[in-house]
């Protein structure tokens, strides 16, 4: 009783989060209050909140998530000295995306997509060692790419008078405002050429990557691309773009996820295949698919976070699913929690991934623009999830190895029981509850029988392939060390887009500083001067050494001087 | 430490010492002037010596100098009460001159300083000056007023760069200080007035804060706070009076020697920033502890300074 009054807020604030989800999703109508800050001859900046029901539902989903994960920092990290400053920059993060969801004005919108930015670079670097600097610091310089993407698209927004950029029908327009605002959302969601620092990101603690992983920092690319979907589908240079950079980005997560030996690796290379088709779900002109999905896959991928991280924190922080096995035995509340979430990702049928993950496919093939190697990819990046799920569900869950194989019963919190418990409901329900009551999210589909079918199949062709890959070709592509670090640096992607930039930048400062510092400028400049100063400075003290002798012949020759002058004139 | 006890003698000789100038400044006759300046000059060699001690050296350079330039200075008058006016204002100039310790016959200067106590070399800068300065703004020839301020800047930014003691350093400055202060007297005494109350001010704060200074470094938080307020005030840089006493002279003056000042002002930022970094920072990173108050202090005080910059300026 008494945990359950200490958390009481919290689970007002999970309750209310649903609460607002279902309000949402059966509201009708969008409001705009917007508040004039200063008004130029025609340019107006305001601050302005739109409330309809895709930001209901969003905020809903944020604070449900949000609630949960904080629940759950009383148990995970109860031991830590610097508690506070942790939850205040936790609350922080989260009060920047409900800003970001809020906000549609572009202007009023960065402070929420700074904020992102700033406070995800502050909790990557919670644990203050090395590697969590260099994973924050790649993670803030990515995201800035994206302010500066989205500072380039407010000042061309001024040619409009105004920068509500969502649900915005532009009048007069240059086309390649819709590719700056897509590279901006692809910098947040980490798509094909900034997708190194999602992985990295991974140093942060793990009850931040679930917040991040599942509906605040990553989604907020998404968020921005699908509501500004007007202006982005006005030149379809954009939307081809984000088709095929996102597919891509989908066969690469999947691919580096089935060799990942880190778990909380695979989840996130999970989330950016589970983005990226979000991404090609709104290329293919479907944003509010992309949405449905956003919502669902946010709840289950909160769940599989946290209950990965009951897994790394009651074994001895081990995240190598190569020392993790038959962690039913122990820990069967979060195994429960996990296998739900991985059945609910894989988009096993009526589980809440299905809906949302099923729309996105069947209505991907009822469109004709597709070719026919997008089509390839899209399956072929679906099929990579089950095998993964399936990698993680057999390793960690079931298998088991020489290395730790307790079978003792751990203690589960009941701070750790809860939230698991209410992100179960969305998991389970969300997706069958919001597809049939919100009319945005209704489409008719038409397929042939042997499509939907194969739909359906999908999953377990991963399945199969895992089960056919490990036992009956005897064939361990694990043991194959060069195709094995050509996946795990993700295609070497890692390498590709920070490595230039970084040597670029630290070239051009070493030439700078051999010319400014070191070179000709200096010598002649201060340095010279001042040795020069110094050499008269001697002089003058050469005088001053024998001032007394100089005073006298001074003296002297001014009172003859005087007195000449007196006696002669 | 200022061994700083009030003792009748003191007493007396300190206003002997200020009465001395008083009068020299207000009075009508030229021999007053001259009773004025004897008689402080005779008040500040008591002065001179701390109570118990006994200094010969700087006082007897220092009589020495003086006296002599009282005989150059009462030829002089006397001269021009003959109606030899050319030469006898020629005398009493270079007579003034040397009492005043400027350019040509600033050599006295350094050397007296070094060897005295913090609170005689801190008058020697500030209120010494005064009575020679107003009466060389009275009978100096212009054309020798620009030649002396240009060479008192750039000997005084030159000059200080090779030193390593804190007192022959604020001589030097004090020279770069007296030609904006000459610069400034050239055009109106009010601005002379309030030049010489912001320097004597700094000088004030610095040799305050170096006399609570032990020999090794700063540990005393408040002297390190005040000694470095002073040093930056000194500088002369924007959110301190000093700067304000510098724009002051800048936006009264017409002529073009102010760029010599300027040069002169900023190679002896060069000798501040030196000293300001061995004193102050040098100190805070030996001392971290007693530093970061000491730090604050100075935050504080820098703020509060500011402030008066800004009211001062918008009034």
């Amino acid at each position: 009783m008494k945990l359950m009054s200490s958390n009481l807020p919290l689970l007002v604030l999970i309750c209310s989060g649903y609460l607002s989800i279902f309000t949402g999703s059966i509201l009708s109508s969008a409001y705009l209050l917007e508040v004039p800050v200063w008004d130029s001859h025609c340019l107006s900046f305001s601050f302005s909140i739109l409330a309809d029901n895709v930001s209901m539902i969003f905020v809903g989903t944020v604070l449900v998530i949000s609630g949960s994960v904080a629940t759950y920092c009383k148990w995970y990290m109860a031991s830590e000295t610097y508690y506070n400053r942790f939850m205040g920059l936790v609350w922080l993060f989260v009060l920047s995306m409900i800003f970001m969801i809020l906000v549609p004005n572009l202007v009023m919108l960065l402070i929420g997509w700074d904020g992102l930015g700033l406070t995800s670079f502050l909790l990557v670097a919670y644990y203050q060692n090395n590697k969590s600097l260099s994973a924050a610091m790649l993670t803030a310089l990515t995201n800035r790419i994206g302010d500066v993407l989205v500072l380039v698209s407010i000042s061309i927004l001024l040619n409009e008078g105004g920068w509500l950029v969502y649900s915005y029908y532009p009048v007069s327009m240059w086309s390649g405002l819709s590719v700056v605002v897509v590279l901006a959302g692809m910098t947040k969601s980490a798509q094909m050429p900034f997708c190194a620092w999602l992985p990295a990101a991974m140093a942060a603690p793990t009850p931040v990557s679930s917040l991040v992983h599942s509906s605040t920092l990553v989604t907020a690319g998404v968020y921005l691309v699908l509501r500004s979907f007007y202006v982005v589908s006005a030149n379809p240079l954009a939307t081809q773009m984000l088709m095929i950079l996102s597919l891509f980005t989908l066969v690469l997560a999947g691919s580096s996820a089935v060799f990942a030996f880190d778990l909380k690796k695979v989840i996130a290379l999970s989330t950016l295949s589970q983005l990226s088709l979000m991404m090609f779900s709104i290329s293919i002109l479907l944003p509010f698919v992309a949405f449905f999905h956003l919502v669902t896959h946010a709840v289950f991928k909160a769940l599989l976070f946290l209950g990965a991280g009951g897994v790394i924190h009651s074994n001895q922080s081990i995240q190598d699913i190569r020392g993790l096995s038959s962690l039913w035995q122990s820990l069967p509340v979060s195994m429960s929690a996990m296998s739900v979430a991985i059945v609910s990702l894989s988009g096993a049928p009526f589980m809440s991934g299905f809906y949302s993950k099923d729309l996105i496919i069947e209505l991907s093939m009822m469109d004709s623009s597709m070719t026919y190697g997008c089509y390839m990819l899209e399956l072929l990046g679906l099929i990579f999830t089950s095998f993964y799920s399936a990698r993680i569900v057999f390793s960690v869950m079931l298998g088991s190895n020489y290395i730790n194989c307790s079978t003792l019963r751990l203690f589960e919190h009941l701070n750790m029981q809860v939230p698991f418990l209410s992100l179960y409901v969305g998991a389970i329900f969300l997706g069958l509850s919001l597809g049939s009551t919100m009319e945005k999210f209704g489409y008719v589909v038409v397929l042939e029988s042997y499509e939907s079918l194969s739909i359906f199949l999908i999953p377990f062709v991963g399945l199969a392939m895992w089960w056919g890959v490990l036992t009956k070709l005897g064939f361990n592509p694990w043991s194959w060390t060069k195709m094995l670090s050509f996946f795990l640096s993700m295609w070497l992607v890692e390498s590709l887009t920070s490595h230039p930039g970084k040597t670029l930048f630290f070239k051009s400062s070493l030439m700078m500083y051999q010319t400014l510092d070191q070179g000709w400028l200096e010598l002649l400049g201060p340095q010279g001067v001042y040795a020069k100063l110094g050499q008269v400075s001697q002089l003058n003290e050469v005088v001053q050494s024998n001032y007394f002798t100089y005073q006298m012949v001074a003296w002297s020759l001014v009172t003859i001087a005087g007195l000449s002058l007196v006696v002669f004139m | 430490m200022v061994s700083f006890v009030m003792s009748p003698m003191k007493v007396m000789s300190m206003s002997m010492m200020v009465i001395g100038t008083v009068l020299s400044v207000s009075s009508e006759e030229l021999v007053g002037v001259w009773l004025g300046m004897e008689l402080n000059l005779y008040g500040f060699l008591v002065v001179m010596n701390p109570d118990g001690h006994y200094i010969p050296e700087p006082c007897v350079k220092y009589f020495v100098v003086q006296s002599t330039g009282s005989i150059l200075m009462l030829g002089g008058f006397v001269l021009l009460m003959q109606q030899f006016v050319v030469s006898g204002l020629m005398m009493s100039v270079i007579g003034t001159v040397l009492k005043s310790g400027i350019s040509p016959l600033h050599s006295w200067v350094p050397s007296t300083i070094k060897n005295s106590s913090w609170l005689a070399s801190g008058l020697m800068l500030t209120w010494q000056k005064v009575a020679p300065l107003v009466l060389l703004s009275m009978i100096m020839p212009l054309s020798g007023m620009w030649l002396v301020i240009g060479l008192m800047a750039m000997i005084g930014a030159l000059g200080g760069l090779n030193q390593n003691s804190v007192r022959v350093m604020s001589a030097y400055s004090s020279f770069v200080h007296t030609s904006w202060m000459l610069l400034g007297l050239t055009w109106s005494s009010v601005v002379f007035v309030s030049y010489f109350l912001v320097y004597s001010m700094s000088v004030g704060l610095f040799f305050y804060g170096c006399s609570l200074m032990n020999k090794l470094s700063m540990s005393s938080q408040l002297s390190g706070a005040a000694s470095g307020m002073g040093l930056l005030m000194l500088m002369g840089m924007p959110p301190f009076l000093g700067f304000l006493a510098k724009v002051l002279v800048f936006l009264m003056t017409s002529s073009s020697v102010i760029v010599l000042c300027i040069v002169g002002s900023v190679i002896s930022l060069k000798y501040y920033i030196d000293f300001f970094y061995s004193m102050v920072m040098k100190s805070l990173t030996d001392k971290s502890k007693s530093g970061v108050k000491s730090m604050w202090m100075l935050v504080i005080i820098m703020n509060l300074m500011g402030g008066v910059v800004i009211l001062v300026s918008f009034l």
